[in-house]
């Protein structure tokens, strides 16, 4: 037994396993009792500065992956949002195209709802040939969807044109800007009745004019001009313009009305060709009287 | 044997040449429809004092310039049916003018000049004002009741027309132009 214990006692590992035993007893009883740290504080005079160089080392290390991770993130984030405002922006576009539709067609409504009688397509203006001097145009409908030539071109402001061709799939209109129109008008205060037909110098300030007017006569300035309808050709009371100067005409030796239509025909885009109407085709008995 | 070589070879040559003045009358082709769309669009192409270009013009003197009286007079009746269908009345007078300009050209240009901007320029400045006042006339008809009514269709339409096509011309030609040598350097090279 005491040879066994000598040899334990002399085993190495025994006696290093002893003292660091023995070793930290003893530093675990100083500290208990007199609550002092010795070898804490010898520890951390050289251990601190080196903990705190190491934490800075770590916190910037940190930082730099953070700062990694937040740039992705942030990239990710800012492609994310570039395609969100991409589709906003599409969206805020499909938005007013639909809102100015959504105006021109109540617009159209509250004309309908006002000319009961009226059939009427709505069509866009899709080409101005670069000869034409008085703004006529090409609409996107033709034969295909029941527009025949002479059908009457609107917009909800007034009077536009007629039209002058047609195609299958577009028709050409001209408007009343332009001497090959002859329309029939008439002052809606005094009733006096003339023709409307534009001529280049008017054209160029977006006016038309109107000839043939009886004398004597009561029109004035600032008077409204509308279609009489006696042709069967439009509808009656179309509102076209007002007049803006009225004279004499000394090439057709009659008096003369200058008229500001109501729409600028010029820069029109969308339009109603008049298909059908109350007395379409059909000459008045006015009209009758009156060639007698 | 050595015959049939020759006879072999000239199919070949004739049918490469064919195949890159196809490839060259589709591209023309192409920008007809373009130019003839792009010029009639409202806004499209800017007014400068009330002109507008008239796009198909240019490009038809390019090509009857660049491809001779042959291709230039097809490429013209083709580009006149495009211009009358534009208008809508008249049908046949464009198409019979420009018609005869691109073969004239075409064939003037084989006599007696060489190709080059210089030569398409003079070219523009004699023709497209003749060709523009003319389309003017059959698209409005008889209008003009007095001098002072000429005078504005000329001051406020016709020469800003007129000079706005003079001036997008040349842009026309010199795009036309490395294309058409390109395809021809290529159908040498294999040839």
């Amino acid at each position: 037994m005491k040879g066994i214990l000598l040899k334990i006692f002399k085993n190495k590992f025994f006696q290093i396993t002893l003292s660091v035993f023995l070793f930290a007893s003893g530093l675990w009883l100083y500290t208990a009792t007199f609550h002092e740290n010795l070898f804490s504080n010898v520890v951390n005079i050289v251990v601190v500065p080196v903990q705190e160089v190491l934490f800075e080392l770590n916190k910037n290390l940190d930082d730099m992956v953070s700062d990694f991770e937040t740039h992705n993130k942030l990239e990710e984030e800012n492609t994310a949002l570039k395609e969100e405002v991409r589709r906003l922006r599409e969206l805020s576009v499909d938005c007013y195209s639909i809102k100015r539709k959504n105006e021109e067609y109540q617009r159209y409504l509250e004309f309908k709802k006002e000319h009961t009688d009226l059939k009427f397509i709505s069509a866009s203006v899709i080409a101005r040939d670069t000869s034409e001097l008085f703004y006529g145009f090409t609409i996107n409908i033709g034969t295909g969807s029941g527009i025949s030539e002479g059908d009457s071109v609107i917009t909800e402001n007034g009077f536009v044109g007629y039209v002058c061709g047609v195609e299958p799939k577009a028709s050409r209109v001209r408007t009343i800007l332009s001497p090959n129109i002859k329309l029939g008008a008439m002052d809606s205060l005094s009733g006096d009745i003339g023709v409307i037909s534009g001529n280049i110098e008017l054209c160029e300030k977006g006016l038309t004019g109107m000839t043939l007017i009886p004398s004597p006569n009561t029109m004035k300035v600032e008077d409204i001009v509308t279609t009489t309808g006696l042709s069967g050709l439009c509808p009656k009371n179309l509102l076209i313009g007002k007049i803006k100067e009225l004279s004499y005409d000394n090439i057709n030796f009659t008096n003369y009305a200058v008229i500001e239509p109501f729409e600028d025909i010029k820069k029109v885009k969308s339009v109603l060709v008049i298909t059908g109407f109350n007395g379409k085709g059909q000459i008045s008995q006015g009209a009758i009287q009156q060639g007698s | 044997m050595s015959e049939n070589k020759v006879n072999y070879m000239n199919k070949t040559e004739k049918s490469s040449i064919k195949a890159h003045k196809t490839i060259r009358i589709f591209i023309y082709i192409i920008q007809l429809f373009i130019l003839a769309s792009i010029q009639q669009v409202p806004g499209f192409i800017p007014e400068i004092y009330g002109g507008r270009p008239l796009l198909i013009l240019p490009l038809i003197l390019t090509v009857a310039l660049l491809e001779g009286n042959y291709v230039g007079f097809i490429f013209s009746l083709v580009s006149g049916i495009i211009m009358d269908l534009s208008l809508g009345n008249h049908i046949g007078v464009q198409l019979f003018v420009i018609g005869i300009i691109g073969y004239i050209l075409g064939k003037v240009k084989e006599k007696l000049f060489k190709d080059s901007v210089f030569t398409f320029i003079f070219f523009c400045i004699l023709i497209e004002p003749f060709f523009i006042i003319m389309r003017f006339y059959l698209n409005q008809g008889i209008f003009v009741v007095n001098q002072e009514h000429i005078k504005l269709m000329f001051i406020n339409h016709i020469i800003p027309g007129v000079l706005y096509t003079i001036c997008i011309s040349p842009v026309i030609y010199l795009f036309n132009r490395p294309i058409f040598y390109f395809i021809r350097e290529k159908e040498a090279e294999q040839n």
